[in-house]
Protein backbone atom coordinates (compact mmCIF):
# COMPACT_ATOMS: atom_id res chain seq x y z
CA UNK A 1 0.00 0.00 0.00
CA UNK A 2 1.49 3.15 -0.77
CA UNK A 3 -0.53 6.44 -1.45
CA UNK A 4 -3.17 6.94 1.79
CA UNK A 5 -5.77 8.41 -0.38
CA UNK A 6 -6.75 4.35 -1.41
CA UNK A 7 -7.54 4.07 2.51
CA UNK A 8 -11.00 4.63 3.87
CA UNK A 9 -11.68 7.59 6.37
CA UNK A 10 -11.74 4.29 9.49
CA UNK A 11 -8.76 3.13 8.11
CA UNK A 12 -6.73 6.04 7.80
CA UNK A 13 -7.76 6.56 11.14
CA UNK A 14 -6.58 3.54 12.51
CA UNK A 15 -2.93 4.21 10.77
CA UNK A 16 -2.61 7.63 12.29
CA UNK A 17 -3.92 6.23 15.59
CA UNK A 18 -0.96 3.55 15.05
CA UNK A 19 1.96 5.53 14.53
CA UNK A 20 1.28 8.31 17.19
CA UNK A 21 1.12 5.44 19.63
CA UNK A 22 3.95 4.00 18.67
CA UNK A 23 5.85 7.06 18.26
CA UNK A 24 4.33 7.50 21.83
CA UNK A 25 4.98 3.75 23.38
CA UNK A 26 8.85 5.26 22.27
CA UNK A 27 8.55 8.46 24.01
CA UNK A 28 5.56 8.82 26.10
CA UNK A 29 3.68 11.92 27.44
CA UNK A 30 2.15 12.08 30.79
CA UNK A 31 -1.40 13.67 29.01
CA UNK A 32 -3.17 12.86 26.22
CA UNK A 33 -6.22 14.70 24.44
CA UNK A 34 -8.15 12.87 22.02
CA UNK A 35 -10.77 14.93 19.90
CA UNK A 36 -13.18 12.22 18.62
CA UNK A 37 -10.99 10.19 16.54
CA UNK A 38 -13.11 7.06 16.92
CA UNK A 39 -15.74 8.91 14.85
CA UNK A 40 -15.34 7.12 11.78
CA UNK A 41 -14.41 3.97 13.32
CA UNK A 42 -16.86 1.00 13.00
CA UNK A 43 -18.54 -0.10 16.33
CA UNK A 44 -15.91 -2.80 16.06
CA UNK A 45 -12.62 -0.75 15.80
CA UNK A 46 -14.14 1.79 18.03
CA UNK A 47 -14.41 -0.75 20.71
CA UNK A 48 -10.59 -1.96 20.28
CA UNK A 49 -9.36 1.49 20.21
CA UNK A 50 -11.15 2.07 23.28
CA UNK A 51 -9.60 -0.69 25.14
CA UNK A 52 -6.28 -0.03 23.98
CA UNK A 53 -6.70 3.72 25.66
CA UNK A 54 -7.90 1.58 28.71
CA UNK A 55 -4.84 -0.22 29.14
CA UNK A 56 -2.32 2.69 28.57
CA UNK A 57 -4.58 4.43 31.20
CA UNK A 58 -2.65 2.98 33.61
CA UNK A 59 0.88 4.65 32.78
CA UNK A 60 -1.12 8.30 31.47
CA UNK A 61 -4.17 10.66 31.60
CA UNK A 62 -6.26 10.32 28.69
CA UNK A 63 -9.56 13.05 27.94
CA UNK A 64 -11.32 11.64 25.20
CA UNK A 65 -13.96 13.91 23.16
CA UNK A 66 -16.59 10.85 21.84
CA UNK A 67 -19.98 10.36 21.27
CA UNK A 68 -19.62 7.09 20.77
CA UNK A 69 -21.04 4.46 23.56
CA UNK A 70 -18.58 1.39 23.24
CA UNK A 71 -15.44 4.63 23.65
CA UNK A 72 -17.47 5.81 26.62
CA UNK A 73 -18.00 2.52 28.22
CA UNK A 74 -14.51 2.05 29.07
CA UNK A 75 -14.27 5.69 30.82
CA UNK A 76 -13.26 6.01 34.31
CA UNK A 77 -15.16 9.44 34.39
CA UNK A 78 -17.75 10.67 32.19
CA UNK A 79 -18.31 14.77 31.45
CA UNK A 80 -21.01 15.61 29.68
CA UNK A 81 -21.19 19.15 28.56
CA UNK A 82 -23.78 19.96 26.45
CA UNK A 83 -25.10 23.59 25.05
CA UNK A 84 -28.61 25.16 25.07
CA UNK A 85 -29.98 27.79 22.80
CA UNK A 86 -28.91 30.40 24.66
CA UNK A 87 -25.38 29.27 23.96
CA UNK A 88 -24.60 28.57 27.58
CA UNK A 89 -22.89 25.62 28.56
CA UNK A 90 -24.13 22.78 31.11
CA UNK A 91 -21.40 20.52 32.35
CA UNK A 92 -22.46 17.38 34.23
CA UNK A 93 -19.97 14.59 35.44
CA UNK A 94 -20.48 11.46 36.25
CA UNK A 95 -17.43 10.04 38.35
CA UNK A 96 -16.43 6.27 39.27
CA UNK A 97 -18.01 4.63 36.04
CA UNK A 98 -16.07 1.62 36.73
CA UNK A 99 -17.44 1.10 39.91
CA UNK A 100 -20.85 -0.08 38.59
CA UNK A 101 -21.55 -3.33 38.45
CA UNK A 102 -21.74 -4.74 35.23
CA UNK A 103 -24.54 -7.10 35.87
CA UNK A 104 -27.81 -7.55 34.74
CA UNK A 105 -30.32 -5.43 36.46
CA UNK A 106 -32.75 -7.15 39.33
CA UNK A 107 -35.01 -4.54 38.92
CA UNK A 108 -35.80 -3.69 35.32
CA UNK A 109 -38.00 0.07 34.82
CA UNK A 110 -40.09 -0.74 31.90
CA UNK A 111 -39.05 0.75 28.77
CA UNK B 1 36.32 49.22 -2.66
CA UNK B 2 34.95 50.74 -5.70
CA UNK B 3 38.63 52.38 -6.95
CA UNK B 4 40.49 48.69 -6.16
CA UNK B 5 37.57 47.15 -8.10
CA UNK B 6 37.94 49.79 -11.37
CA UNK B 7 41.83 49.68 -11.15
CA UNK B 8 41.62 45.98 -11.57
CA UNK B 9 38.96 46.23 -13.85
CA UNK B 10 41.39 48.28 -15.92
CA UNK B 11 44.23 46.44 -15.93
CA UNK B 12 42.62 43.13 -16.43
CA UNK B 13 41.39 44.94 -19.70
CA UNK B 14 44.38 46.48 -20.79
CA UNK B 15 46.61 43.00 -20.42
CA UNK B 16 43.65 41.22 -22.61
CA UNK B 17 43.70 43.79 -25.32
CA UNK B 18 47.74 43.08 -25.35
CA UNK B 19 48.00 39.33 -25.68
CA UNK B 20 46.22 37.45 -28.67
CA UNK B 21 43.13 35.23 -28.24
CA UNK B 22 44.84 32.20 -27.36
CA UNK B 23 45.08 30.32 -23.95
CA UNK B 24 45.85 33.25 -22.12
CA UNK B 25 43.24 35.29 -23.29
CA UNK B 26 40.61 32.59 -21.77
CA UNK B 27 42.29 32.99 -18.88
CA UNK B 28 41.96 36.73 -19.10
CA UNK B 29 38.29 36.11 -18.93
CA UNK B 30 37.76 33.84 -16.55
CA UNK B 31 39.31 36.68 -13.72
CA UNK B 32 36.82 38.96 -15.18
CA UNK B 33 34.03 36.77 -14.53
CA UNK B 34 35.21 36.42 -11.49
CA UNK B 35 35.53 40.09 -11.05
CA UNK B 36 32.00 40.42 -11.72
CA UNK B 37 30.61 37.89 -9.70
CA UNK B 38 32.63 39.61 -6.87
CA UNK B 39 29.53 41.50 -5.71
CA UNK B 40 27.69 38.08 -4.79
CA UNK B 41 30.84 37.11 -2.33
CA UNK B 42 31.82 34.47 -4.45
CA UNK B 43 35.50 35.31 -4.47
CA UNK B 44 35.74 36.57 -0.86
CA UNK B 45 39.23 35.95 0.27
CA UNK B 46 38.98 34.10 3.64
CA UNK B 47 41.63 34.78 5.88
CA UNK B 48 40.84 33.19 9.39
CA UNK B 49 41.96 29.97 9.66
CA UNK B 50 38.52 28.98 11.34
CA UNK B 51 36.10 30.58 8.46
CA UNK B 52 38.65 29.00 5.90
CA UNK B 53 37.90 25.72 7.07
CA UNK B 54 33.91 25.98 7.55
CA UNK B 55 34.05 27.39 3.69
CA UNK B 56 36.25 24.63 3.12
CA UNK B 57 33.70 22.01 4.05
CA UNK B 58 30.84 24.04 2.29
CA UNK B 59 32.51 24.28 -0.79
CA UNK B 60 32.87 21.03 -0.45
CA UNK B 61 29.67 19.64 -0.40
CA UNK B 62 28.89 21.92 -3.35
CA UNK B 63 31.95 21.49 -5.51
CA UNK B 64 32.30 18.03 -5.42
CA UNK B 65 28.53 17.04 -5.25
CA UNK B 66 28.31 14.98 -1.94
CA UNK B 67 24.85 14.62 -0.43
CA UNK B 68 23.73 17.39 1.09
CA UNK B 69 22.49 15.80 3.93
CA UNK B 70 25.80 14.54 4.68
CA UNK B 71 26.66 17.79 6.22
CA UNK B 72 24.95 19.15 9.08
CA UNK B 73 24.70 22.67 9.14
CA UNK B 74 23.52 23.10 12.66
CA UNK B 75 27.13 23.03 14.46
CA UNK B 76 28.71 24.83 12.16
CA UNK B 77 26.27 27.98 13.03
CA UNK B 78 26.32 27.66 16.74
CA UNK B 79 30.39 27.37 16.18
CA UNK B 80 30.40 30.48 14.22
CA UNK B 81 28.08 32.12 16.31
CA UNK B 82 30.36 31.23 19.37
CA UNK B 83 33.31 32.51 17.68
CA UNK B 84 31.50 35.64 16.90
CA UNK B 85 30.53 36.27 20.64
CA UNK B 86 33.97 35.48 21.49
CA UNK B 87 35.32 37.96 19.06
CA UNK B 88 32.97 40.96 19.22
CA UNK B 89 33.04 41.64 16.26
CA UNK B 90 31.82 40.52 12.37
CA UNK B 91 33.38 40.60 9.42
CA UNK B 92 29.70 40.32 7.37
CA UNK B 93 31.81 39.82 3.94
CA UNK B 94 32.86 36.72 5.27
CA UNK B 95 29.89 36.20 7.02
CA UNK B 96 27.63 36.93 4.01
CA UNK B 97 29.68 34.15 2.14
CA UNK B 98 29.13 31.76 4.69
CA UNK B 99 25.15 32.82 4.54
CA UNK B 100 25.15 32.00 0.59
CA UNK B 101 27.18 28.61 1.18
CA UNK B 102 25.09 27.35 3.66
CA UNK B 103 21.69 28.63 1.76
CA UNK B 104 22.90 26.66 -1.03
CA UNK B 105 23.22 23.67 0.45
CA UNK B 106 20.18 23.91 2.30
CA UNK B 107 18.54 24.54 -1.07
CA UNK B 108 20.12 20.94 -2.38
CA UNK B 109 18.81 19.08 0.79
CA UNK B 110 15.55 20.62 -0.30
CA UNK B 111 15.48 19.95 -3.36
CA UNK B 112 16.49 16.31 -2.80
CA UNK B 113 13.73 16.01 -0.24
CA UNK B 114 11.05 16.84 -3.05
CA UNK B 115 12.73 14.57 -4.98
CA UNK B 116 12.11 11.55 -2.50
CA UNK B 117 8.66 12.58 -1.66
CA UNK B 118 7.73 12.11 -5.71
CA UNK B 119 5.98 8.73 -6.27
CA UNK B 120 8.00 6.30 -7.74
CA UNK B 121 7.49 6.11 -11.80
CA UNK B 122 5.15 3.43 -12.64
CA UNK B 123 7.74 0.46 -13.95
CA UNK B 124 5.66 -0.75 -17.38
CA UNK B 125 4.87 -4.60 -15.94
CA UNK B 126 2.83 -2.37 -13.31
CA UNK B 127 1.06 -0.31 -15.68
CA UNK B 128 -1.90 -2.54 -16.39
CA UNK B 129 -2.83 -5.80 -17.49
CA UNK B 130 -0.95 -8.52 -19.20
CA UNK B 131 -2.80 -8.91 -22.48
CA UNK B 132 -1.35 -12.56 -22.41
CA UNK B 133 -3.83 -13.47 -19.82
CA UNK B 134 -6.58 -13.81 -22.82
CA UNK B 135 -4.41 -16.66 -23.86
CA UNK B 136 -5.40 -20.65 -23.64
CA UNK B 137 -6.92 -20.61 -19.71
CA UNK B 138 -5.19 -23.43 -19.98
CA UNK B 139 -1.79 -22.26 -19.89
CA UNK B 140 -2.87 -19.40 -17.73
CA UNK B 141 -1.93 -18.68 -14.12
CA UNK B 142 -5.20 -16.81 -13.16
CA UNK B 143 -3.81 -15.86 -9.70
CA UNK B 144 -1.01 -14.49 -10.49
CA UNK B 145 -2.41 -12.79 -12.99
CA UNK B 146 -4.44 -10.80 -9.98
CA UNK B 147 -1.30 -10.98 -7.69
CA UNK B 148 0.09 -9.11 -10.01
CA UNK B 149 -2.51 -6.78 -11.71
CA UNK B 150 -3.87 -3.92 -10.95
CA UNK B 151 -7.76 -4.35 -10.77
CA UNK B 152 -9.63 -7.58 -10.72
CA UNK B 153 -10.89 -8.20 -14.37
CA UNK B 154 -14.95 -8.15 -14.81
CA UNK B 155 -16.62 -10.69 -17.43
CA UNK B 156 -20.34 -10.59 -17.23
CA UNK B 157 -21.77 -13.84 -16.52
CA UNK B 158 -23.64 -15.02 -19.29
CA UNK B 159 -25.42 -17.84 -19.20
CA UNK B 160 -27.24 -18.47 -22.36
CA UNK B 161 -27.33 -16.04 -25.22
CA UNK B 162 -30.98 -16.62 -26.18
CA UNK B 163 -30.44 -17.27 -29.99
CA UNK B 164 -33.15 -19.79 -30.28
CA UNK B 165 -35.41 -21.33 -27.58
CA UNK B 166 -35.01 -22.89 -24.27
CA UNK B 167 -35.65 -26.81 -24.15
CA UNK B 168 -37.22 -27.86 -21.43
CA UNK B 169 -34.35 -30.41 -20.47
CA UNK B 170 -32.40 -26.85 -20.35
CA UNK B 171 -35.04 -25.30 -18.36
CA UNK B 172 -35.15 -28.13 -15.44
CA UNK B 173 -31.33 -27.65 -15.73
CA UNK B 174 -31.41 -23.71 -15.03
CA UNK B 175 -33.74 -24.49 -11.73
CA UNK B 176 -31.31 -27.40 -10.71
CA UNK B 177 -28.17 -25.19 -11.01
CA UNK B 178 -30.50 -22.47 -9.23
CA UNK B 179 -31.40 -24.57 -6.17
CA UNK B 180 -28.12 -26.09 -5.87
CA UNK B 181 -26.30 -22.50 -5.60
CA UNK B 182 -29.25 -21.45 -3.26
CA UNK B 183 -27.63 -24.23 -1.06
CA UNK B 184 -24.39 -23.17 -1.53
CA UNK B 185 -25.58 -19.68 -0.33
CA UNK B 186 -27.44 -20.80 2.85
CA UNK B 187 -24.53 -22.99 3.69
CA UNK B 188 -21.90 -19.87 3.75
CA UNK B 189 -24.59 -18.17 5.36
CA UNK B 190 -25.02 -20.28 8.04
CA UNK B 191 -20.81 -20.86 8.09
CA UNK B 192 -20.70 -17.34 8.36
CA UNK B 193 -22.87 -17.01 11.84
CA UNK B 194 -21.57 -20.09 12.75
CA UNK B 195 -17.65 -18.25 12.83
CA UNK B 196 -18.86 -14.80 14.15
CA UNK B 197 -20.71 -16.81 17.08
CA UNK B 198 -17.63 -18.10 17.60
CA UNK B 199 -14.89 -15.44 17.09
CA UNK B 200 -17.24 -12.12 17.83
CA UNK B 201 -20.25 -13.48 20.00
CA UNK B 202 -21.34 -9.53 20.36
CA UNK B 203 -20.42 -8.53 16.49
CA UNK B 204 -24.49 -8.02 15.80
CA UNK B 205 -25.02 -6.31 19.32
CA UNK B 206 -21.99 -3.85 18.54
CA UNK B 207 -22.82 -3.34 14.64
CA UNK B 208 -26.06 -2.36 15.40
CA UNK B 209 -26.25 -1.35 18.86
CA UNK B 210 -25.47 2.24 18.32
CA UNK B 211 -28.66 3.72 17.14
CA UNK B 212 -28.51 7.39 19.12
CA UNK B 213 -32.35 7.88 18.19
CA UNK B 214 -33.49 4.46 19.57
CA UNK B 215 -31.42 5.45 22.46
CA UNK B 216 -33.05 8.82 23.14
CA UNK B 217 -36.52 7.64 22.40
CA UNK B 218 -36.53 5.06 25.05
CA UNK B 219 -34.52 7.50 27.82
CA UNK B 220 -37.57 9.64 26.90
CA UNK B 221 -40.13 6.80 27.53
CA UNK B 222 -38.44 6.41 30.80
CA UNK B 223 -38.74 10.10 32.15
CA UNK B 224 -42.30 10.31 30.86
CA UNK B 225 -42.64 7.88 33.91
CA UNK B 226 -42.38 10.79 35.93
CA UNK B 227 -44.39 13.45 36.44
CA UNK B 228 -41.94 16.08 35.78
CA UNK B 229 -40.62 16.95 38.78
CA UNK B 230 -36.75 16.79 39.46
CA UNK B 231 -35.13 13.74 39.37
CA UNK B 232 -32.04 11.70 40.08
CA UNK B 233 -30.31 10.75 36.69
CA UNK B 234 -29.60 6.72 38.27
CA UNK B 235 -33.32 6.67 38.44
CA UNK B 236 -33.52 6.48 34.84
CA UNK B 237 -30.92 3.38 34.47
CA UNK B 238 -30.97 -0.14 35.31
CA UNK B 239 -27.52 -0.54 37.03
CA UNK B 240 -25.53 -1.25 34.10
CA UNK B 241 -22.19 0.36 32.60
CA UNK B 242 -23.98 -0.12 29.08
CA UNK B 243 -27.16 1.80 29.90
CA UNK B 244 -25.60 4.34 31.92
CA UNK B 245 -23.50 5.53 29.34
CA UNK B 246 -27.11 5.09 27.01
CA UNK B 247 -28.95 7.63 29.59
CA UNK B 248 -26.36 9.74 30.11
CA UNK B 249 -25.27 10.52 26.28
CA UNK B 250 -29.34 10.70 25.56
CA UNK B 251 -30.15 13.29 28.59
CA UNK B 252 -27.59 15.92 27.29
CA UNK B 253 -29.03 15.41 23.53
CA UNK B 254 -32.32 15.79 25.21
CA UNK B 255 -31.06 19.10 27.16
CA UNK B 256 -29.57 20.57 23.78
CA UNK B 257 -33.13 19.89 22.47
CA UNK B 258 -34.47 21.72 25.28
CA UNK B 259 -36.86 18.70 26.31
CA UNK B 260 -34.57 18.55 29.93
CA UNK B 261 -32.81 20.83 32.04
CA UNK B 262 -29.86 18.94 33.52
CA UNK B 263 -27.80 20.03 36.86
CA UNK B 264 -25.46 18.84 38.93
CA UNK B 265 -25.35 19.53 42.98
CA UNK B 266 -21.61 19.45 44.46
CA UNK B 267 -20.16 19.33 41.28
CA UNK B 268 -18.28 16.86 40.36
CA UNK B 269 -19.23 13.85 43.06
CA UNK B 270 -22.98 15.38 43.70
CA UNK B 271 -26.19 13.91 42.25
CA UNK B 272 -26.87 14.80 39.00
CA UNK B 273 -30.62 15.70 38.37
CA UNK B 274 -33.18 15.79 35.41
CA UNK B 275 -36.51 17.69 35.13
CA UNK B 276 -38.44 17.46 31.88
CA UNK B 277 -39.30 20.87 30.30
CA UNK B 278 -42.00 19.09 27.74
CA UNK B 279 -44.63 17.16 28.80
CA UNK B 280 -44.85 15.39 25.35
CA UNK B 281 -45.50 11.51 25.54
CA UNK B 282 -43.47 11.03 22.84
CA UNK B 283 -41.14 13.19 20.75
CA UNK B 284 -41.80 14.25 17.55
CA UNK B 285 -40.54 11.64 14.83
CA UNK B 286 -38.94 14.63 12.89
CA UNK B 287 -36.90 15.86 15.93
CA UNK B 288 -35.72 12.31 16.46
CA UNK B 289 -34.59 11.55 12.87
CA UNK B 290 -32.74 15.07 12.95
CA UNK B 291 -30.32 13.38 14.99
CA UNK B 292 -27.22 12.16 12.99
CA UNK B 293 -26.22 8.91 13.15
CA UNK B 294 -23.01 7.93 14.76
CA UNK B 295 -19.90 6.24 13.60
CA UNK B 296 -19.34 5.82 9.84
CA UNK B 297 -21.14 7.95 7.79
CA UNK B 298 -21.02 9.65 3.96
CA UNK B 299 -19.33 12.90 3.68
CA UNK B 300 -21.66 15.70 4.38
CA UNK B 301 -24.27 14.30 7.07
CA UNK B 302 -24.59 16.59 10.26
CA UNK B 303 -22.46 16.77 12.85
CA UNK B 304 -23.57 15.32 16.18
CA UNK B 305 -24.04 18.04 18.50
CA UNK B 306 -25.14 17.72 22.56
Amino acid sequence: MLRLEALSGGEKSLASMALIFAIQEYDPSPFYLLDEIDQNLDAINAEKVARMIRRNSTAAQFVQISLRKVSLKEADHLIGVTMTPESVSEVIMRVNLADIEDEKPTEVIPA
Amino acid sequence: MSENYQTVLNHLLFHKALISETEGGQRINRYLSMLNEIDQGMHVAVRDPFEKSVVAAFELVLERQMDPWEINLVPFTKLFLDKVKKDGSVNFVTAGKLVFLAWSILKLQSDKVLLDAMPPEPTPEDGGWDLDMFRDPADLDYNQVVLAGTATPLTEAIHREGRRAVTLMELMDAFDEARREADIQMQLNALREQAIRKFAPNFHQKVHGEDLTEDIALTWQRLAQFNGEPIPLRSLTVGDVWDEVTVFMSLLFLAHLEKVKLWQKDYPYGEIFVKRLSMEVDLPMEELLAIPVLGPKPIGTPEAVP
